[in-house]
């Protein structure tokens, strides 16, 4: 496509859309597919269509624990209408009443009362998922008119060493994990002298539970893409891989789209908006393998290799993708960017702390009334996002513990929840911010078995390269195995937390350096629950199935036969109207039992 | 271009490195030794094994020494607290995931610590006295072990999950009885004396085992024995039909020929005190023994007739006139009991019975001798006990009690009871008590005893200085072959002592096994095939019983053989290497992790590489080797995690794989996952002799390092850090093991008498071959003889063998079994050699290969290159064939002869035509004006219009020539043609890059397909020496040699190789000497390919008159079918001198083995010259080189220094 159509061509898109007709907005990312948006959609469209009533698809509009949702945008009206969860039952009386009606049925809405936003939306401050659940990801138009595509505008105006310095004043940290000031990044990278240079985006979002990369991706691929192009720009980089999951397949779509229409458009490709400056991005689908997260792993799976670490140094920045310099950011620290160059660095470093500027997404999820995905600015307490955001732990339970940063984290106790979430704080609590990840557990919780639960993510996601990580992991897992048995030594306890320094401390990368986390928090704030299981061979929580028994009370039981009749093994026997038993030789502890009383006469011991 | 060294403090050492170096390296450099696993210094570090870790000082943790730089005021510690412990939790967790045994489980369960497998391994190889010699290293008595062990090794013999157990006993008894037999028995290496001398008290097993191997240290040893002869209890207890003593005497000689003194009839206490052995001597040893007998009080004990089973034995065996009853009584389970009984038969009772209290199950003796005893009449009484012996001052009854078994004791035995009431007689004369030995201390008051034995400590010390004890008389009585085990530890602890150093016995090595018999997986057992165990068969028991022959015949040759491949050769390959065995040894490292997690299948998929991933440690060195070094990638990871295993690509079969075989692999493993396939029956393995040497296959000049043991190749390896390959081999190298095991030897001189080779001596071939020669020349005239020598001989040989031609022969005709061309570049340089090294390859600029195909022919040649190309180097190929080296190049031209020539003549003619010679061509010199007319009408004009190829491409490549500061050319001699050749030449000096001056980087590398085609030519073998055509050259080489030798040479022309070989067709050539290859001139291998009948003989005259000796080393179709003479020649590992490499470097073979029919070439050629009237004088390698200096200056510019 010739140079000179594309900037009238941009012209030629409004760069705000005045919207004067009623419409629906269907949220269409993973989260709102996986509960059935699309029969949602279908429906709608066939609804809708007779009456010239346009239905939109948007991302995920963060509220992965009401989905399907649903939101009708009435013109002129400030209140976004989400009901949710929709089923295909109710898409009609949702249409007649409200959509054609203009009457919101109340008690479908995400919230009961007509709240202007909902909480888990109001108290959020949105830069990363600001166009997440709002504009169609699918369009480039509809991004340009959110305001996409403005920043490199700028950027170009600017000369690259200026534009690494408003990202350093913005005090914008990677979002993947570690925390690296990306400013230092761009311009350790930029300074090493080479012949080209490459910058790389980590979209191999691997942490099990960790959502907010698939969501970006899949709800604003061009803000993404915008972010690079402001970052290669900055740092000369002229080729940019961004390496999505393969497992990601609609993130993998919407951003080859979107790839294809920034080309089209003239913001991918040679001498882009007349600038001079060329840049081309390819997409890598990585194979799903943890480790491929890590950067130097992530480069040897672009160069076709196995996805193994290399030691560091010699770092990317100095010698990366086929000995070039390069520079890898993750999703979210690039949709970070255009912000940054749009607003201004004071403006974004005006949200959160001292050291840690600007906002972090977290997918929140476990014993949590509202999960999904949520963005406050950092120092918000972890309190706050449980509780105000999250809504509390449900069933009446406590808190007992939160997860951060998934099985490379560790586990807060609830006594310190009143902790914010900068990387500091999180850093010297034994956890990390990881990519994100925040896990909540309540009082049913066994520490031992969530220290083992993560480790065994480790070991199976190990690459196999360096001792410690390879064979550690999975030594500490079989002392875990053991305890949660019951088949603990007094001497466990010590050599589990020897192994994990030590394993710590010697691995080769990021992966095996963090493995331990898991345990070594568990170990510091819940010691007295590793005790109990070594000592009284017992599981406070009662969850560990070696380390408890189901019995029948026989003054609730009212032998109605229930529980006999799930029982998988045939282990409960009794005569109707009769107190059952269960036979421990044959009881499997699955549970199912205490799960279909409806008198709660099977107790846990 | 050199940077600045920088300096840092290692572990407080303060030193320099290069700032490219690493911690490692730098550390390495300097002495100070950090450990690693996947370290290889000709790989790209990897920083997986986590064990190089050191400490870095103001760093955050501790980091990898392999990965990290070196700057200036570093400061390193290797050795800190910390570190040592994160290496030996990474060795415990690389252990708990290996699997395999390190030694074999018989060896681990041999109270000595025979090297078991080893010696199996050398009976097999045929070789059963360095199998004694083996054994010896740990047991001075193999050949009475070999008759009275009870084999413990045998107990823990992995065959048994597959039939039974490896015959080890008897092996070993095999390999000492041929020992013994041979004329000369082996007497170990003794060290000069230390002036230290050692007393031993007691010349039994433990006292002569202690004697054996300090006397080995060269301390004087003085044995003394209170009975008349030595032997102890393997003369007194043992009885004559299980170990004759007439061999025990002959066995026992072996170790008192290492003795100062022995002084038998000496007892303790009566003899000679501790205080006069204690001022006599640095140490004293007592090595008493259990030969008290333990008397059980019992009423009758004093009537005559009553025995202790020991005096018994030992009378018997003094010859003392011991008689026996009709009815003998042995009381006892133990094998002094089944002894005493056995003995008793053989002497005049008429029944034997052994009263033992327990069953049969509990017998302490083995159960083969109880067998034994049992089918030669020996009663048994079981769970009956002693409660008296009666009679009339003769004993004549015994009472007994019955027993009942109760509940196991302490041992695990069940502990018996009497029955109350049920006492009974026996008639019994004779009573032998056989219920145990102790120690008798008398004499030895000073020496603290505790329940029957001296104290001691761990390394045999008494708490009397310098005294020291070993064997029965610490332990209790237990077994010869723990007692030699024990005074063997003994003997190094008095050494330590007697060396003033600390008494502490050195750890032994870590060992990691399978597991035992009832652990092991009987799934890795399964493709193992049965054999019938061979086993001697005993004489007949109704032959044996009244006997004193020994009853035992022992194994005959081929049994022996034959049990020698049911060995399952369980130990690792790799035991005498193996980094990790040696680092878990170091660190002291647990197995608190277990061992062997993972299981793998051992697959037999290649010819020449083993593999066990389950002794992997991930180091990934194999996979990088392949992929970084050999760009082969046949190697890769597969699965993830603790999964991780090595594969070849795509989980093929090795062998199937892109694999070629080139060894890298096995090279860079550090430990037993990849090793050789050993070309013999077992592979031993062996603690090697390491040799140099180089390799003979072609003219790159590989470095070898061979591994050689009792007179055997054994494996081949290259040291790492060598200027020509830096370890790295090919195929044809690191398996040439293979090829010369498997060739056809000639073992003996051969003559051919009525049509066929005969052996003959030495003397009757050397003669039949002088004769036969002398009689061609005579009737036919020196021009129809010829001599030949193969480009794989030294170049000492290939001068002797050329001088012999010309002197005592009197011909020129000398060639190379192979034609060798350069002959241009002689023409061109002087000189029929390279102008380049391998060092140029670095300097160059662009490096041009014309016809080299490295891939193929010269791997470790193409090793350099594809580095050089990967690192930036320009490298064009020109060849009629597509190479592999092409992906590397920046551009390649497949051209055919036809073109290649025009192309250069295009190319010449375009420098002289634009006037591009260089500023240093003189143009009116002589070769300038030959090269004029070489190209004087080349049609320069028409190039592009009748050309077959576009000139830009041509003159292209003319022009990256010309551009290049230090331009390489590359070209194989076996490639190119001659007048290609000599245009290459005159390009290179044209346009002053022929490399002859002291300029880098620039010139020609010659390549050449053997090994030591190079030298050969430097040595004289060159038919261009003596051209017909230019007599010149001919008279000024005649000059110098005759000058040299001040011997008269011939001034005939030589023949060149085309004509040598059509002369032996049409019978021009009527005698032949053919050296140090087994092949012979096309013509007659053609005439080879059928049986030389009569009558075809007849019809081809030609060559059935050709009178062809060779001196050589196989034996191929070609000799046996037309050969009159052949000699055995000696392969290059039996050779010492030189072989000069491609880039006219001289370097250095030494012997590894001994030639195999006695004589090396340069002897047989000697000895041949000899026989023709011209002695060759002194035939010392090193003699020859300095003659072959005289008349042939070593290479000029670069020249390398020769063997010293």
């Amino acid at each position: 496509m010739a140079n000179t159509t594309i900037p009238s061509l941009i012209e030629h898109i409004p760069t705000s859309k005045k919207q004067e007709q009623v419409f629906v907005r269907v949220g269409l990312a993973s989260c709102g597919l996986a509960a059935g948006a699309r029969t949602i959609y279908d429906e709608l469209v066939k609804e809708l269509h007779p009456h010239n009533i346009e239905v939109r698809s948007t991302g995920c509009i963060g509220m992965c624990h009401a989905e399907p949702l649903v939101e009708v945008v009435r013109p002129g009206d400030d209140t976004r209408y989400i009901y949710g969860p929709v089923t295909p039952a109710k898409v009609r009386k949702i249409v007649t009443e409200h959509v054609l009606g203009g009457k919101p049925i109340a008690e479908w809405l995400v919230t009961s009362d007509i709240a202007p936003r909902p909480d888990i939306i109001q108290r959020q401050t949105r830069i990363v998922l600001a166009n997440c659940g709002t504009i169609d990801a699918e369009s480039i138009t509809d991004y340009i008119a959110a305001g996409g595509y403005q920043a490199i505008k700028k950027a170009f105006k600017m000369m690259p060493d200026q534009v690494i310095e408003e990202v350093t004043k913005a005090g914008l940290r990677g979002r993947g994990g570690a925390g690296f000031r990306t400013g230092l990044k761009w311009s350790l990278t930029r300074k090493t002298q080479a012949a080209k240079r490459f910058i790389v985006c980590n979209a191999d979002e691997g942490d099990p539970g960790a959502f907010m990369d698939r969501s970006v991706l899949e709800g604003d691929p061009h803000g993404v893409i915008e972010g690079m192009l402001i970052g290669a720009y900055a740092m000369g980089a002229s080729q940019g891989f961004l390496y999505v999951r393969a497992e990601y397949p609609l993130a993998v779509k919407r951003v080859r789209k979107a790839v294809m229409m920034a080309e089209e458009y003239g913001f991918l490709g040679n001498n882009i908006l007349g600038s001079g400056f060329d840049c081309h991005l390819s997409i890598r689908e990585g194979a799903g393998a943890f480790v491929c997260g890590e950067e130097t792993a992530l480069m040897q799976s672009i160069e076709g290799k196995r996805g193994m670490p290399t030691p560091r140094p010699p770092f990317p920045s100095e010698k990366g993708l086929w000995g070039y310099p390069t520079s890898i950011n993750n999703v979210e620290t690039f949709a970070n960017v255009p912000y940054i160059l749009r607003e201004g660095w004071e403006k974004f470093a005006s949200l959160g702390t001292q050291t840690s500027k600007g906002t972090k997404v977290f997918a929140l999820a476990g014993n949590v009334v509202r999960g999904g995905l949520v963005e406050v600015p950092m120092g918000t307490t972890i309190k706050e996002i449980i509780f105000d955001i999250g809504g509390g732990i449900p069933d009446g339970r406590s808190l007992k513990a939160i997860q951060t940063g998934g099985p490379s984290g560790g586990c807060i106790p609830a006594s310190m929840a009143d902790l914010p979430v900068d990387y500091e704080s999180l850093t010297n609590a034994g956890a990390i911010m990881g990519s994100g990840g925040l896990l909540v557990m309540d009082d049913s919780t066994c520490m031992v078995d969530v220290a083992k639960f993560f480790l065994g993510f480790t070991v199976e996601e190990s690459c196999g390269k360096c001792t410690f990580c390879r064979v550690g992991t999975r030594e500490m897992y079989k002392i875990l195995d053991r305890i949660t048995k019951g088949e603990g030594r007094e001497e466990d306890i010590p050599l589990l937390e020897d192994i994990a320094l030590k394993v710590k401390k010697a691995s080769l990368c990021g992966l095996g350096q963090t493995a331990p986390n898991p345990v070594l928090t568990t170990l510091r704030y819940f010691k007295d629950e590793y005790e109990v299981h070594v000592r009284e061979k017992r599981c406070p929580a009662k969850k560990c199935t070696a380390l408890i028994s189901y019995h029948v009370i026989p003054e609730a039981c009212k032998g109605c036969g229930l529980c006999a009749r799930q029982c998988p093994t045939g282990a409960i026997s009794g005569e109707l109207r009769k107190p059952h038993v269960i036979n421990q030789e044959t009881c499997i502890r699955c549970g199912l039992c205490t799960n279909a009383c409806k008198f709660s006469a099977i107790k846990v011991e | 271009m050199l940077m600045a060294e920088v300096s840092l403090t290692i572990d407080g050492r303060k030193i320099t490195a290069q700032p490219d170096q690493t911690v490692l390296e730098a550390a390495t450099a300097n002495g100070i030794e950090i450990p690693t696993l996947c370290h290889d210094p000709r790989l790209v570090p990897f920083g997986a094994c986590r064990l190089c870790l050191v400490e870095l000082q103001g760093a955050k943790g501790p980091v990898t020494a392999c990965t990290t730089r070196v700057s200036e005021g570093m400061v390193v510690n290797t050795r800190t607290d910390e570190t040592v412990a994160l290496r030996k939790l990474a060795l415990e967790f690389l252990l708990s995931e290996h699997h395999g045994d390190c030694i074999g489980p018989c060896q681990k369960a041999c109270p000595a610590g025979i090297d078991i497998q080893g010696f199996i391994a050398l009976i097999a190889r045929g070789q059963p006295v360095d199998a004694l010699k083996l054994i010896k290293e740990a047991l001075p008595f193999p050949a009475s072990c070999g008759r009275v062990c009870p084999r413990f090794c045998e107990d823990e013999c992995r065959r048994h999950v597959v039939d039974k157990p490896v015959a080890i006993c008897h092996l070993k008894r095999f390999a000492a009885d041929a020992d013994l037999e041979a004329e000369a028995h082996y007497t170990p290496f003794v060290k000069p004396t230390s002036g230290k001398s050692v007393g031993v008290v007691g010349g039994g097993p433990a006292g002569l085992t202690a004697a054996y191997y300090l006397a080995q240290e060269g301390h004087s040893v003085t044995v003394y024995e209170s009975m008349p002869k030595l032997g102890g209890m393997l003369r007194y207890g043992i009885p004559e039909y299980r170990l004759p003593k007439a061999l025990l005497d002959r066995e026992i000689e072996t170790i008192t020929a290492l003795c100062h003194e022995v002084k038998c009839d000496t007892r303790l206490g009566k003899d000679i005190t501790m205080e006069q052995l204690r001022e006599r001597h640095d140490a004293v040893i007592l090595a008493l023994g259990a030969q008290a007998c333990q008397v059980v009080e019992t009423p009758g004990n004093e009537l005559s007739g009553v025995w202790q089973g020991l005096t018994f034995l030992g009378d018997v065996a003094l010859e003392k006139p011991v008689k026996v009853g009709k009815h003998v009584a042995v009381i006892g389970g133990g094998n002094t009991a089944i002894d005493a009984s056995r003995t008793a038969l053989r002497m005049d009772a008429q029944t034997v019975t052994i009263y033992y209290r327990r069953s049969r199950k509990e017998m302490p003796a083995s159960a083969e001798e109880i067998e034994q005893a049992e089918e030669e009449g020996v009663k048994f009484e079981f769970l009956v006990s002693h409660k008296a012996i009666s009679g009339d001052g003769c004993a004549t009854t015994l009472t007994l009690l019955r027993m009942a078994l109760g509940e196991p004791d302490a041992s695990g035995r069940r502990r018996p009871r009497v029955v109350e009431g049920s006492d009974f007689d026996v008639a019994a004369d004779t009573v032998i008590w056989a219920t145990g030995q102790t120690l008798d201390p008398s004499g030895a008051e000073d020496v603290p005893v505790t329940r029957g034995c001296f104290i001691a400590d761990a390394a045999s010390q008494t708490p009397v200085p310098g005294v020291f004890a070993a064997g029965d008389c610490v332990t209790g009585p237990t077994t010869v072959v723990e007692a030699c085990g024990a005074a063997h530890k003994t003997a190094i602890a008095v050494d330590l002592y007697l060396r003033g150093e600390p008494v502490v016995l050195p750890k032994g090595p870590y060992n990691i096994d399978r597991g035992s018999l009832d652990e092991i997986d009987l799934k890795e057992y399964n493709d193992r095939e049965k054999i019938e165990r061979n086993e001697p068969a005993l004489l007949a028991p109704e032959y044996r019983r009244d006997k004193w022959d020994e009853i035992d015949p022992g194994f005959v040759d081929k049994a022996a053989l034959a049990e020698t491949a049911r060995c399952l050769s369980c130990g690792c390959q790799d035991v005498f290497d193996c980094k990790l065995r040696n680092l878990a040894t170091e660190y002291e490292v647990s197995e608190r992790f277990g061992t062997g997690g993972y299981r793998h299948p051992i697959p037999d998929d290649h010819p020449f590489i083993v593999r066990d991933s389950n002794k992997c440690v991930l180091c990934g060195s194999c996979v990088r080797i392949c992929q970084e070094v050999q760009g082969v990638s046949a190697w890769g990871f597969v699965n993830r995690g603790y999964k991780t295993t090595v594969r070849p690509t795509l989980s093929m079969p090795l062998e199937e794989s892109t694999c070629e075989s080139c060894g890298q692999c096995v090279s860079a493993c550090p430990t037993g996952a990849l090793t050789a396939r050993v070309p013999l029956a077992k592979p031993g393995p062996w603690k090697t002799l390491e040799v140099e040497s180089v390799c003979p296959e072609c003219s790159v000049g590989c470095n070898l390092r061979l591994k050689v043991q009792a007179g055997r190749l054994v494996e081949v390896t290259s040291p790492v850090g060598n200027s020509v390959n830096d370890g790295n081999l090919c195929r044809k190298g690191a398996f040439i093991d293979h090829d010369l095991t498997q060739a056809k030897r000639v073992t003996a001189p051969l003559v051919r008498k009525d049509g066929r080779l005969v052996e003959v001596s030495w003397d009757e071939a050397l003669e039949a071959a002088a004769a036969g020669l002398l009689d061609v020349r005579g009737r036919h005239g020196p021009a129809a003889l010829g001599v030949w020598v193969s480009p794989k001989v030294t170049n000492e040989e290939a001068y002797l063998a050329q001088k012999m031609a010309r002197v005592a022969l009197g011909t020129n005709n000398v060639s190379a079994t192979e034609p060798q061309s350069g002959d241009a570049l002689r023409e061109v340089f002087g000189k029929n050699a390279s102008t380049a090294t391998y060092a140029d390859i670095d300097d160059s600029d662009l490096v041009l290969l014309f016809g080299v195909d490295p891939a193929e022919d010269y791997p470790v040649l193409g090793i350099k290159l594809r580095k050089a190309a990967e690192a930036g180097k320009c490298l064009v190929t020109v060849s009629h064939l597509r190479t592999k080296m092409d992906q590397y190049a920046r551009a390649s031209l497949a051209l055919n002869q036809a073109k290649l020539t025009q192309a250069l003549e295009a190319m010449l003619a375009y420098v002289l035509r634009y006037d591009l010679t260089d500023e240093s061509v003189d143009i009116d010199s002589k070769w300038f004006a030959e090269l004029k007319g070489l190209i004087e009408h080349f049609p320069l004009a028409a190039v592009g219009d009748s050309f077959w190829m576009k000139p830009e491409k041509i003159f292209g490549l003319l022009h990256l020539y010309l551009r290049a500061r230090q331009p390489l050319i590359i070209v194989d001699l076996d490639n190119i043609g001659a007048r290609d050749l000599k245009l290459i030449s005159l390009l290179a000096k044209v346009t002053g890059n022929d490399g002859t001056c002291e300029k880098y980087g620039k010139g020609i590398l010659a390549m050449r397909s053997t090994g030591n085609a190079q030298g050969i030519i430097d040595s004289h073998v060159d038919p261009a020496e003596f051209p017909a055509d230019s007599s010149a050259r001919r008279q000024e080489t005649r000059a110098m040699l005759q000058k040299c030798w001040e011997l008269s040479v011939p001034s005939s022309p030589s023949k060149t190789h085309e004509q040598m070989v059509e002369g032996t067709g049409d019978g021009s050539v009527k005698g032949l000497l053919v050296i140090g290859d087994g092949s012979l001139p096309a013509s007659m291998q053609a005439a080879a390919a059928a049986p030389a009948t009569p009558a075809r003989q007849q019809a081809s005259p030609a060559s059935s008159s050709l009178f062809a000796v060779a001196i050589a080393p196989f034996m191929t179709a070609a000799l046996e079918a037309r050969a009159s003479v052949v000699l055995p020649g000696a392969t290059f590992v039996e050779s010492e001198g030189t072989f000069t490499n491609c880039e006219g470097r001289v370097q250095p073979l030494f012997q590894a083995v001994k030639p195999l029919a006695g004589k090396t070439n340069l002897q047989v050629i000697a000895g041949l010259a000899a026989k023709l009237g011209q002695p060759s004088g002194p035939v010392s390698p090193e003699h020859i080189r300095n003659e072959m200096a005289l008349t042939m200056p070593w290479p000029g510019k670069k020249a390398h220094a020769a063997a010293s």
